[in-house]
């Protein structure tokens, strides 16, 4: 305390010592709040461009695989999970699939999207209802052993919770499932 | 500083807003630690009801922001208990 930057010094690390111990009890008592499952969800309307698809490398290697963009809409509720301790979400669209003959499981993520918590509690409601109407996949569906034709696929939707404060978690809100069709189209 | 040598403008001022007296220094270092942790208690309760985290932090950075430009340059109000210096005596002793 005996010159200008000592007590300069002393008051800025203090004050970041509370703000450390404050965040701390941010992430402890988010707990208290409600935590609760969100509802969700989705209906496959097409399944689009189911083509064989080939491609021939630069050195001449050919390769071959099943690609189907799908289209679909989604209704989800976060409601129950915004607290304050919470920064973001991050909402995936997981398809998986066993395949027939081998026995091989595929995972392939066809649509994600962040959605952000505002601050002020009032727009929690609003923010928090998700409506996709048709919504396009952005990434396609490939298979590279061909097995797509009349199997049996699974969407999950998955969303992760990223705090400000904490550990980040994944959760798995539901399974939809859907048969993909006969032939290519 | 040798005798014969004075300082300039911001040195001199960089003296002025050094120097504390030793009651003040002891007051200051108590009062800052009651303060912000007043703040940021009170403000952490308040932010906990209202469910926004954003009102605990501001107001704590602002009370310390507040705690600094008060307490940390020596004001005059910092100056009024000096103690008894002695003569400068600055001729050398035969």
């Amino acid at each position: 305390m005996y010159s200008i930057t000592a007590r300069f010094n002393q008051i800025v690390f203090f004050t970041s010592w509370t703000l450390v111990v404050l965040s701390l009890l941010n992430q402890g008592t988010a707990y208290f709040f409600k935590t609760g499952k969100p509802t969700v969800d989705l209906k496959i309307l097409s399944a689009d461009k189911f083509h064989h698809y080939k491609a021939t490398y630069y050195n001449g290697g050919v390769t071959d695989w099943d690609q189907v963009t799908f289209k679909f809409s989604l209704e989800a509720d976060f409601e129950p999970v915004y607290n304050w301790n919470l920064k973001q979400l991050f909402l995936y669209v997981n398809v998986h699939h066993e395949h027939q003959e081998n026995g091989f499981q595929s995972n392939c993520v066809i649509y994600d999207k962040i959605i952000s918590r505002p601050d002020d509690p009032s727009l929690w409601s609003d923010s928090s209802k998700l409506v996709l109407k048709n919504q396009r996949a952005e990434y396609p569906l490939k298979d590279i052993h061909k097995q797509l034709r009349n199997a049996t696929v699974n969407f999950e939707v998955w969303i992760e919770v990223m705090p400000y404060v904490g550990y980040i978690r994944r959760e798995k809100l539901g399974d939809f499932q859907y048969k993909m069709p006969q032939q290519y189209n | 500083m040798a005798e014969g040598q004075s300082d300039t403008f911001w040195k001199s001022l960089y003296i002025y807003f050094n120097e504390m007296d030793f009651e003040s220094q002891l007051f200051v270092k108590r009062i800052y630690k009651i303060v912000i942790l007043t703040v940021a208690i009170i403000s952490f309760i308040i932010a906990f009801f209202l469910e926004r985290f954003s009102v605990c932090v501001y107001s704590t950075i602002g009370a310390s922001v507040l705690c600094i430009l008060v307490l940390a340059p020596a004001w005059p109000m910092w100056k009024k208990n000096q103690p008894n210096w002695q003569q400068a005596n600055w001729q050398k002793q035969k």
